[in-house]
């Protein structure tokens, strides 16, 4: 277990030292997170890392989950699949079940919490009990962690009577929030830096992974790292790979995972493997869940990370590559361009040949490269760490205690 | 054996959340109009975040009205003329508010076409919760002031110099009104005083006060 002492080397001392004063101001009340999985997501993962280093720091946070059955989970996914804009057919029986699960929930959960943090739309209806005897001193906080903005307007709609109950929502960009009458916070989501997925790794087990992969280390790379997915584009980064290779020499590796239970996911893996059709000079790489060593040396060892999503959601893997201070290319869609400056920390594109413009010059100018990829970890290092988003968790329970815009500790 | 001070330098820090006001411009129209309807607190975070979030960076455009203009909306002239408003010249957010209105509307008023962007482009007006916190350091000497500098984090630095120039007394940075009426070194707080931050990093300029320091330990 990670303790906030090891993040003082990364982020210095001084900045432990103001996190911990701030959550001493916190004794004495309990933050209650709820969401609907203790693994597998990204909320989970950002919760498992970021509560023990909550509770280390003096701070009582607890996690909780909902129940619900196969049926609610299907129409929980529906629901977040059409907040993400996709078409899906959600019926009036199927709000009526989640509505049903909701006040089951309502009678077995214990909400104890005196700020009760409630995680995406699951358990989003547990508001209900605000106002209710016993619940009427405590703060409810909805941290939605989706992009909202071309939600379903009958999905929102639905969601937006439990939203705008809540004392606070908390979105991971502007451009993912909708008009609410409640306010609005901005907290960015993080990457952890002593994770397998971005700590330091040794040159020899990068090389490990370059051989087992049988990717020359000799030779310049270029990576996407990404599920294989219609919106991250894959078959767009073959394209640009071959508009690249017919000046510059390089190597493109394409890595992720392709679930097994997503169909679309192992279709767009073949057709990804049919357009590479046998070019020995790209590697695609359908890699398990736990591959984080791999992921995190595939990045290490690359001359250039793409990220060619057509859309995207706050897209942290730009910020891994950045982190190990890598030249990023990548699409300036989602929340891409709050991580890089174009030219200044990576380069922003928004065709096929503008990807492949910029990756040439990053292959053909490694000074250039160098200087990119250093601003890019100077950005991520002060901006999307998990230590900014532990203050800013912090800094968010704080103010349920105060009306005002300043507050002086 | 070092003089110290009846009064200590008491180092506080200053930390803020970012929060959506719902208001946005798509054009350089709906952007004059926001200002014109926006307070103090949101002027100060659109001039002053950038400063923090990209502490490490010397400020190309460094407010995101100026920045939006340049780089969105690629009006390069207007966007000049925001970014070199000195922010030391007005006492408060709302002087600077009238002057950058007053340029907006001449602007405007040339009835230069200025585009119209997407959704995704749009200017979010924001403001900031702010968090004022003791750090519990105190110096009471030149010496113990130097070594603290060095271990507070560039939030503090930003709270006693950024943020002082609009509290009363304005204009003034923290330290050198310290430094001059405490440790009665008028030099050393006049060299402090004169530092422009709005043209360094704030990292760099936690450095030139370091070193200014050292010259009279």
């Amino acid at each position: 277990m990670r303790s906030i002492k090891d993040y003082a080397d990364i982020v210095g001392e001084e900045t432990i030292e103001e996190i911990k004063k701030l959550g001493s101001y916190l004794n004495g009340k309990i933050i209650q997170n709820i969401n609907s999985t203790s693994v597998g997501g990204g909320v989970a993962e950002i919760l498992s890392r970021i509560i023990p280093l909550l509770k280390e720091i003096g701070v009582d946070a607890r996690w909780d989950f909902i129940k619900g059955g196969e049926r609610f989970f299907e129409i929980t996914k529906k629901i977040h699949n059409s907040l993400h804009g996709v078409e899906e057919n959600i019926s009036e029986s199927d709000f009526r079940h989640f509505l049903d699960v909701t006040d089951e929930n309502l009678k077995e959960i214990n909400l104890l919490g005196d700020i009760i943090f409630i995680h995406d739309p699951q358990p989003i209806g547990l508001i209900n009990v605000k106002g209710k005897n016993g619940f009427k001193e405590k703060k409810f906080i909805w941290r939605c962690h989706i992009d909202l903005s071309s939600a379903n307007t009958n999905t929102f709609n639905f969601l937006k009577r439990f939203i705008e109950k809540y004392d606070y929502s908390v979105f991971s960009s502007p451009l993912f929030a909708k008009k609410l009458k409640i306010p609005q916070i901005l907290i960015a989501p993080s990457i952890d830096p002593l994770s397998d997925k971005n700590k330091d790794l040794q040159v020899e087990t990068i090389n490990q992974v370059l051989e087992r992969f049988h990717i020359n280390p000799e030779r310049r790379i270029m990576t996407q790292i990404s599920r294989f997915d219609r919106l991250k584009d894959p078959l767009g980064v073959i394209d640009v790979y071959r508009l690249v290779k017919k000046y510059v020499d390089c190597q493109l590796v394409l890595a992720g995972g392709a679930a097994t239970d997503d169909p679309e996911g192992t279709e767009v893996y073949n057709e990804v493997l049919e357009k590479a059709g046998g070019d020995k000079d790209i590697f695609v790489l359908n890699l398990p869940p736990i591959s984080n060593i791999e992921i995190n040396a595939l990045q290490r060892a690359s001359t250039v990370i793409l990220q060619k999503s057509i859309k995207e959601g706050f897209g942290l893997t730009v910020s891994e590559g950045l982190w190990k201070s890598k030249p990023v290319v990548a699409s300036a869609v989602g929340g891409i361009p709050l991580q890089i400056t174009h030219k200044y920390s990576g380069l922003l594109s928004r065709t096929i040949e503008g990807t492949a413009l910029y990756a040439k010059q990053i292959l053909q100018n490694p000074e250039y490269a160098k200087q990119l990829g250093k601003n890019g970890h100077n950005h991520v290092k002060h901006n999307f760490l998990i230590t900014r988003h532990l203050r800013d968790y912090i800094l968010l329970f704080l103010k349920t205690g105060y009306r005002q815009d300043t507050v002086y500790l | 054996m070092e003089a110290t001070v009846k009064y200590p330098f008491k180092f506080y820090t200053r930390l803020t959340l970012p929060q959506l006001t719902g208001i946005y411009a798509l054009n350089l129209k709906e952007l004059l109009d926001g200002i014109k309807k926006a307070d103090s607190s949101i002027i100060y975070y659109h001039t002053h975040h950038y400063l923090i979030q990209h502490h490490y960076v010397i400020p190309d455009a460094p407010n995101d009205f100026a920045h939006w203009v340049i780089y969105t909306l690629g009006e390069k002239l207007l966007g000049e003329e925001i970014t070199s408003m000195d922010m030391f010249n007005y006492n408060t957010m709302d002087n600077y508010k009238q002057e950058l209105v007053k340029r907006l509307t001449a602007f405007i008023s040339k009835d230069l076409k200025t585009r119209r962007v997407e959704m995704n482009e749009r200017f979010n007006f924001m403001k900031a919760i702010t968090f004022v916190m003791s750090t519990g350091k105190e110096a009471y000497s030149l010496r113990e002031f130097h070594d603290i500098l060095k271990n507070i984090t560039i939030f503090s630095v930003y709270y006693h110099f950024f943020e002082s120039h609009f509290r009363p007394i304005f204009g003034l940075d923290d330290f050198s009104i310290w430094i001059k009426n405490e440790l009665q070194l008028p030099d050393l707080a006049a060299k402090i005083a004169n530092l422009d931050p709005y043209s360094v990093t704030i990292d760099k300029l936690k450095e030139q006060i370091i070193n200014y320091t050292e010259r009279y330990l």
